[in-house]
């Protein structure tokens, strides 16, 4: 098997902050878009639906890593879907186990987890090519990233739509629930606005580089 | 260089196509894995998920009859048809169409019973209060409901108070000679209510209150004349052994 440069490289904070932040699944890379306008309606729906998120990507990237050279390229998206679908159906039970109300709230969607993109695109483009430390660090940072962006969207749709957070009220009697944003168009709107403050902190950062750049090369 | 890189790229050799039966290995192996996880993981689930289920359904009765002790009320689980009254065990709980409440002499404080039908996004899964004396509805909780939030679902119908109301009192009496029901309970646009066994709509809910009107309609047309015919044997808590 041939080893990239790129698999010799150490493990680094950068291994686990990419997936975080730079490569943000939903605010960046526009994966996994369907839980993160579907689930997050409410802050804990965002956090169950991340938190099952997290533990499938970690498993099937662990089993992936490990099993890498054993999978012929012929039969390796078969496998990863397999692999995929049996930390989904473990994360199904498990939530059903652990809370009821979780789990008629999520509904379908855990499910759905097996379709995500941000998973399969993990198993194929790195679990498959690297250790499983390295891929874990890795898997946990995206997983990271996809909950801190679903939480993102769930608390700024709760806020506005129910006028609580976590289930917490936090205006008065008088406060009338904006209902679109727990509805479907609600998450597109969020979406849109939150993808609309990542395109300027970007922008604004790619900004201040170029500066620098002037302005070493007058100094 | 790339050119020479493209090149040597170019006369690397090809890596053999493994044998089929490697191919059917691979897959056989890890599909006996995901085998092995997924039925190692539904042992270590069920008894616990089955145990949070029953909890749930017994707490949502308790909450769904008013006027419960819950600290010396008993719940007792039936199986109601035309073959007759059948008591379950806690194991078989989810089996039953009929769960009576008694309070701690034995003697019998309300009865409730499970609807379903096709709400706006999927089936809703509601539960009635029954109260023989009256021959009414006195209470309806939400079991699972994904209907629209804000509009249908759990927490917007069970904290609408107008649309509540309905299921107090609401009539489903039997015939005289206890073969059916007089007025079958009907759904009517918000507003229109003017009869007894009417459940008035909730305004911009119509398919959501179709959907619970139409699941108690069905299971009152079932029960609630069985019920009036096994009345007496309801009344007092059972002493005969349970049935699995």
């Amino acid at each position: 098997m041939v080893t990239l440069p790129s698999q010799k490289k150490p493990i680094t904070l950068d291994t686990f902050l990419r997936g975080v932040w730079e490569e943000n699944p939903v605010f960046v890379m526009l994966l996994g878009l369907c839980p993160a306008l579907a689930v997050t309606n409410s802050a804990i729906n965002a956090i169950g639906m991340g938190g099952a998120t997290i533990v499938v990507l970690l498993g099937s990237s662990a089993l992936v890593s490990l099993l890498r050279n054993a999978i012929p390229k012929q039969v390796r998206i078969a496998s990863y879907i397999v692999i995929i679908a049996t930390f989904v159906t473990i994360v199904d039970y498990a939530i059903h186990a652990l809370s009821l109300d979780l789990y008629n709230a999520l509904g379908a969607f855990i499910q759905l987890i097996v379709v995500n993109c941000v998973i399969l695109g993990r198993a194929e483009s790195f679990a498959s090519k690297h250790r499983i430390t390295k891929s874990l660090v890795n898997a946990l940072g995206v997983g990271v990233g996809f909950t801190f962006a679903l939480l993102c969207v769930g608390s700024v749709r709760e806020i506005l739509g129910s006028g609580t957070l976590f289930g917490f009220p936090l205006f008065g009697e008088s406060f009338q629930p904006w209902v679109v944003m727990v509805l479907p168009p609600g998450g597109f709107f969020v979406t849109g606005g939150w993808l609309l403050v990542f395109a300027w902190l970007k922008e604004r950062k790619q900004r201040k580089v170029l500066e620098q750049k002037e302005a070493l090369h007058a100094a | 260089m790339t050119s020479e890189a493209n090149l040597s790229a170019a006369q690397a050799p090809i890596p053999p196509m493994p044998s089929p039966v490697a191919l059917i290995r691979t897959l056989g192996l890890i599909a006996m894995i995901a085998g092995l996880l997924v039925v190692l993981a539904y042992q270590l689930t069920d008894p616990i998920i089955k145990e949070k289920e029953l909890l749930a359904l017994e707490e949502a009765v308790f909450r769904v009859i008013p006027g419960i002790d819950e600290k010396t009320a008993t719940r007792v689980s039936y199986v109601l048809s035309a073959d007759g009254l059948k008591r379950l065990d806690d194991k078989s709980a989810a089996d039953a169409n009929l769960f009576a409440v008694y309070d701690s002499s034995g003697k019998l404080v309300g009865l409730a019973m499970q609807g379903a039908a096709q709400g706006y996004a999927d089936v809703v899964h509601t539960l009635f209060a029954y109260d023989p004396k009256c021959q009414c509805i006195d209470g309806l909780t939400i079991l699972k409901s994904t209907d629209t939030p804000g509009f249908g679902d759990k927490k917007t119908v069970e904290g609408n108070a107008k649309f509540m109301a309905n299921f107090k009192d609401l009539a489903v009496k039997v015939t005289a000679d206890k073969s059916g029901i007089a007025h079958p309970v009907e759904t009517v646009k918000h507003g229109t209510k003017t009869e007894p066994w009417q459940v008035d709509a909730m305004s911009g809910a119509t398919f959501s209150s179709r959907g619970i009107g139409n699941g108690l309609r069905a299971i009152t047309d079932q029960l609630v004349p069985l019920i009036q015919q096994h009345l007496s044997e309801l009344e007092s808590i059972p002493k005969t052994e349970v049935s699995n």
